[in-house]
């Protein structure tokens, strides 16, 4: 099994911001944003020399707690520092970009790390619907399209029209071709059944975060069917779970953290105004909403939970049977880990890359 | 009648039953020609030049659907100075040996004798076709454009009938011109 450290790129001051989505640009200080990028960059230098083999990086918007809005700028910047670890773009948000500037960013990035990419492509949170302006209704048709688009560009050696349902474009000639041929290693990060077919269908790995390892298993095991059904059976690299970690040297140390930050009302993750979640999933669904009465309201209360739990949390022994619960009952053959808690500083999170690679990840490279 | 002496002729060769939403499109802006073909094997070519003469005084737009591709190859290579601009719907002029489908590939040697400007259009989930045919045509024919219809098979025509239209009516009021979409962005000014 393989462990991948999330470059999340936090701000430093995170424990500070409200709990609300989107984070107000004036908690931005240049300095402090300066400085807590070369933190996470070091971060992940230090998660490769402590035998991390994946650095992944995750487009989130409008917040400073996975401060990558842009993922492969700081893609391309950590993969200058990091020489062997797989960088893995997890992922662009396909409904929100122009899949064509996703596959030149993807593929640049193919040869600059020498084939090093992982990619993979996923819908987003419902929040980030808003930042680019793309109906919450077609996220699924613009995602089912996009990959579709992303791989043509990749593979076809001529240029060539598309007619799409949400996009047209008369000339496609990415440059430049991908190391990785036919196109580099890719999955799906989902937990929807047609995208989950779709991965089945086109080879490509499959992606799942922030939730129990019962309901990855009900995921894979669909997905691990469609794959025979395609005539394949998907590598363990294809088997990738994303989950929020805090490791401490005990568990009493671990769980006494934790219950500070609970009674802190320090959850972890963030959460929308669940008059907000509430018109965006309706959106989703096609549904008619009267936006007028939806945002007429207090903008500071309002708070839904929300916000994913610790998916990995303890001392290294239970923290490395939590994740080869994982790898046991579902198959999971890379754990994509989120280290930096909103509490913690660049220190703790330090203290954290290293305990795991000294005392849980050893033991995770055996299975 | 009269007003159709003003207007500009596409032909199409195919079986009808495959591309009759597309022929029902053209005929609101194009005098629409569909010769009756005994087979869509060599000589088919000769039929179509004879049914088009009479009715088209100047040079007219040819469309091949599928295995019919063959026979409006064959007649823009035999009478190039009558073809405006040649659409190929699913072609299977060019066929991984021993694959079905009509294989002509006796053809491929020849694209690139094509004179006239030439769009292929290929359903992007058309298991049919060989992979690769797309990129020969776009590289043999001298002035070729590949297009990929998202969402239809091999049945374009049926599958994504709209989108088809508004390509081959594009490509055959504006052909290469038409890279450059024609309608503006701006909807909020």
């Amino acid at each position: 099994m393989k462990a991948s450290y999330l470059g999340a790129m936090g701000y430093a001051h995170r424990r500070d911001f409200p709990p609300t989505w989107p984070t107000p640009p004036s908690y931005s200080d240049p300095t402090t944003s300066v400085q807590s990028y070369q933190d996470g960059i070091e971060e992940c230098e230090f998660a490769e020399e402590m035998g991390f083999e994946w650095v992944s990086f995750s487009e989130h918007h409008y917040s400073g707690r996975i401060a990558t809005g842009t993922p492969a700028v700081m893609a391309a910047a950590v993969a200058e520092r990091c020489k062997s670890v797989k960088i893995a773009m997890l992922g662009p948000l396909l409904p929100l970009n122009n899949p064509i500037r996703a596959a030149e960013e993807l593929t640049l990035l193919d040869n600059i790390t020498n084939g090093r990419l992982v990619m993979g492509f996923l819908r987003g949170t419902p929040n980030e619907d808003q930042v680019y302006g793309v109906h919450p209704s077609e996220g699924r048709g613009r995602l089912l399209e996009g990959m579709d688009l992303i791989l043509k560009a990749m593979t076809e050696p001529e240029p060539f029209s598309w007619e799409g349902r949400y996009y047209q474009y008369r000339t496609v000639a990415v440059w430049p071709r991908p190391v990785q041929q036919p196109f580099p290693s890719a999955l799906v990060a989902t937990r929807s059944d047609d995208a989950v077919q779709y991965a089945a269908e086109h080879g490509l790995g499959l992606g799942v975060s922030f939730v129990p390892w019962e309901q990855v298993a009900g995921i894979t095991e669909k997905y691990l069917h469609w794959c025979d059904e395609a005539g394949w059976q998907p590598e363990p690299d294809q088997l990738v779970f994303r989950g929020s970690i805090y490791l401490a040297e005990t568990d009493q140390q671990a769980q006494d953290w934790f219950k500070a930050q609970t009674d802190q009302g320090r959850a972890p993750g963030m959460a929308l105004r669940s008059s907000v979640s509430q018109v965006i999933q309706a959106s989703r669904a096609g549904q008619d909403v009267d936006y007028r009465n939806v945002f007429v309201g207090s903008a500071s209360g309002d708070i839904v939970g929300g916000a994913p739990g610790l998916t990995f949390v303890g001392g290294p022994d239970t923290v490395f049977e939590q994740i080869k619960a994982y790898h046991d009952r579902c198959g999971t053959g890379v754990i994509d880990l989120f280290f930096q808690q909103p509490s913690l500083t660049h220190r703790d999170v330090m203290a954290e890359i290293d305990l795991f690679g000294r005392e849980v990840l050893p033991r995770l490279k055996e299975l | 009648m009269a007003s159709d002496q003003l207007r500009e002729t596409v032909v199409i060769v195919g079986e009808p039953e495959s591309y009759s939403a597309l022929r029902d499109g053209l005929a609101h802006r194009w005098v629409v020609l569909e010769p009756r073909l005994d087979d869509f094997g060599p000589g088919a070519e000769d039929q179509v030049g004879a049914a088009a003469a009479p009715l088209s005084s100047g040079p007219y737009g040819l469309i091949g659907v599928s295995s019919a591709a063959s026979v409006a190859i064959r007649h823009a290579l035999q009478s190039p100075e009558r073809i405006a601009a040649l659409v190929l719907i699913s072609p299977l002029a060019v066929t991984a040996a021993g694959a079905p489908g009509g294989a002509t590939n006796d053809l491929e040697p020849r694209l690139a004798e094509i004179q006239c400007p030439t769009l292929a259009v290929f359903g992007q989930a058309d298991d049919t076709i060989d992979p690769v045919a797309p990129s020969v045509y776009r590289s043999r024919i001298p002035n070729c454009n590949v297009a990929f219809v998202y969402g239809a098979g091999h049945d374009i025509a049926a599958e994504r009938p709209q989108a088809l239209l508004n390509l081959v009516e594009d490509y055959l009021q504006r052909r290469e011109t038409f890279i450059v979409q024609h309608r503006s962005g701006a909807i909020n000014p």
